[in-house]
């Protein structure tokens, strides 16, 4: 139970800039998820963090101490790796009690504490075992327990589930969920997987290239991205995105896509910008609809296409259609068969869409309602 | 794939064999066969005499023999404990600092890649007092005036350090290759959790390596128990008797006595005991790795 804060943190390797001044402040208890792809600086941040990593500058505070200088065992964290980490040569009761050992915590209490985490985790059956007998979910449980025990300040998750395959990794991310329920301590998880990322997290933080590129409650995210890299980056299917043009004409300003393609402003957005403007239009397939499948939107636009692929997912349906000169992707749900090369009316909820400006790629702020 | 191969393969395995047998069997046999007869130049008369077990009664009493393996044992003793401690130490500190290696492996593959009789060579002449290099700046020094091989003990000690010379770095080279090669992430988990270097040594590395330690424990036993040229080189087993390992002792029976009856039975011995230490340590080896799944 600790506040996490990072001031202007930066690392360098020689050249390279992996991480550029990030400021974060993270609450008691909280569980904040740093997302991005590969090579972001997210996992940095968090070595960093763990002590891992020397910092090149800035600072970070956890609790009300200063830890830059603090060696990895003085900042009391716990972390948790991508490939688990076991010791290999102990049991998994001796792997849970080897950080307690360190610490020379009398035996009775490390019974306890190891009995406690166990517990927790369900790994009672398992004590006497060695890691290579274990499944992978077994091990994670057990890297997990093993931070565990050490009632840390703070929690570092570095892409636990990256190893585990696409069943256990969702039934693992609802047990990382109810843990945190549990044992209420301040968590910081990375990962390269938005939909971990939105599931887990009380905020996230969307990283590239060493910088930060926004921080927010998943939902905030997902509805007000603040640019167009994380208007792509979060959410299944990725964002469609269309270079468009404003202009001016008799009905209004219009996003012109190419001569006779075009969507009216929306009515958020019509103060914003001006003729000339070059912007990026970003819509979700979830704002793409046939006709007659949910609610007809409040302020919409039609199109018809032929549909070119279809992808069934269930509970909905992927269709990818033409949209004036590219290609988008629209959702069905409560779906019906569809015959590929069959052609539909599709709704535009002109309500979400989102602008973008094209050069600084920054989100263009919609007028409060 | 059930290609059925005539006479199951065998054929391919029979050169191979006959070699062996030629070269590894056949003298092996002969010898057995001598060291129940009658063989030496002292006495040809009897010589092809039938004598049974009598050359073995006689090795088992003999104090010479019993000397021999006290003086291997004892060069055995000291100089694995010292090859195994300096040679691990080695391997932490370079593995410690990585940027070392690049200048280190080339100066620890030296005194490995030569011949035993080009050390004992290279450590007689540099020791000897009237014009040996070390010899003259000991003697000056008042260390060892008859120079370090001169004197038993010095001797002793002189060939128990020459075997640590060339073959601690080959443990030092093994132990780094599986330091090397061990994962990142245990010790990374081991800092978080608090350990101190001595404890990432002491838990990890040291139980990672205990596998490696049997191999390496294996190899260097055996290799240590037949150690015979660069000794023979630089005493000849003296002064005395006291660097007279039982490869020399067995050497000098056969070929400054010329009792080759009683030197195969000597042999026999040697062979006897080396195939029953190695074996004894293979067992404990494997008993220890297949602990530690």
């Amino acid at each position: 139970m600790a506040k996490v804060r990072l001031e202007n943190v930066s690392k360098v390797y020689g050249d390279v800039v992996a991480v550029r001044d990030i400021d974060l402040e993270i609450d008691h208890n909280e569980f904040v998820v740093l997302v991005g792809p590969s090579g972001c600086g997210k996992s940095t941040t968090l070595r960093m963090i763990a002590g891992l990593e020397e910092i090149s500058g800035g600072s970070i505070h956890i609790g009300d101490r200063v830890v830059n200088d603090e060696p990895p065992r003085m900042r009391n964290v716990a972390m948790v790796f991508q490939n688990y980490a076991l010791y290999p040569h102990m049991s998994v009761r001796e792997n849970l009690a080897f950080g307690l050992t360190l610490a020379r915590v009398p035996r009775r209490e490390i019974d306890l504490k190891v009995a406690e985490a166990a517990d927790i985790l369900g790994l009672d059956e398992l004590l006497d075992r060695q890691p290579a007998q274990l499944s992978g979910g077994e091990r994670q449980r057990v890297a997990m327990g093993r931070a565990i025990v050490r009632h840390p300040d703070v929690f570092l998750f570095d892409e636990p589930l990256s190893n585990l395959d696409a069943q256990l990794r969702t039934q693992m991310r609802t047990e990382i969920k109810r843990l945190h329920r549990k044992v209420k301590t301040t968590v910081v998880y990375v990962t390269h997987d938005q939909v971990e990322a939105m599931t887990l997290a009380d905020r996230v933080v969307i990283m590239r290239a060493g910088k930060v590129e926004q921080i927010g409650t998943p939902d905030n995210i997902f509805h007000y991205p603040a640019n167009a890299f994380v208007a792509k980056f979060i959410g299944s299917p990725p964002m469609n995105m269309f270079d468009a043009v404003v202009a001016e004409t008799t009905d209004g300003k219009v996003l012109r896509v190419d001569s006779d393609w075009q969507l009216p402003v929306p009515r958020h957005l019509a103060t914003r910008v001006e003729a000339g403007h070059e912007v990026v239009i970003g819509l979700r397939a979830d704002d793409i609809t046939p006709r007659g499948h949910g609610m007809p939107p409040r302020e919409g636009a039609v199109f018809e296409s032929a549909v070119n692929i279809v992808e069934p997912l269930g509970s909905e349906t992927l269709l990818f259609v033409n949209f004036g000169p590219s290609e988008t992707i629209a959702k069905m749900v409560r779906p019906r068969t569809v015959q590929e090369g069959e052609t539909l009316s599709f709704d535009v909820n002109l309500e979400e869409l989102k602008l973008f400006d094209r050069s600084s790629g920054q989100a263009i702020e919609r007028t409060r309602a | 794939m059930t290609r059925k191969t005539p006479w199951g393969g065998w054929q391919w395995l029979v050169p191979m064999m006959a070699f062996l047998l030629i070269i590894e069997l056949w003298p092996f046999l002969v010898m057995l066969d001598q060291s129940v007869h009658y063989l030496s130049y002292t006495q040809p008369g009897k010589n092809g005499q039938f004598i049974g077990l009598d050359n073995y009664r006689k090795a088992v009493f003999d104090d010479d023999l019993f000397h021999g393996v006290s003086v291997t044992l004892l060069y055995m003793l000291i100089a694995l404990p010292v090859e195994f401690v300096a040679g691990l130490a080695l391997a932490v500190l370079i593995s410690y600092h990585m940027t070392l290696k690049r200048i280190v492996m080339p100066l620890l593959l030296i005194p490995m890649v030569l011949a035993p009789v080009v050390v004992g060579l290279v450590a007689r002449l540099n020791l000897n007092p009237d014009f040996g290099l070390l010899g003259i700046m000991l003697r000056e020094l008042g260390i060892a005036p008859e120079g370090l091989l001169g004197t038993p003990f010095n001797a002793f000690l002189t060939i128990v350090a020459v075997d640590v010379w060339q073959w601690t770095p080959f443990v030092t080279m093994i132990f780094l290759a599986a330091i090397i090669g061990m994962p990142r992430e245990p010790y990374e988990a081991a800092v978080v959790d608090g350990a101190s270097r001595w404890h990432m040594f002491r838990r990890i590395t040291l139980p990672m390596l205990q596998p490696i330690i049997g191999v390496v424990l294996l190899l260097r036993l055996t290799d240590a128990f037949k150690v015979f040229d660069q000794v023979f080189i630089m005493t000849g087993g003296g002064p005395g008797a006291a660097t007279e390992l039982l490869t020399i002792f067995a050497y000098k029976v056969n070929f400054a006595y010329w009792n080759l009856g009683y030197g195969s039975a000597v042999v026999a011995l040697l062979f006897f005991i080396s195939f029953v230490m190695t074996f004894t340590v293979m067992k404990l080896v494997n008993r220890m790795s297949r602990g530690k799944a």
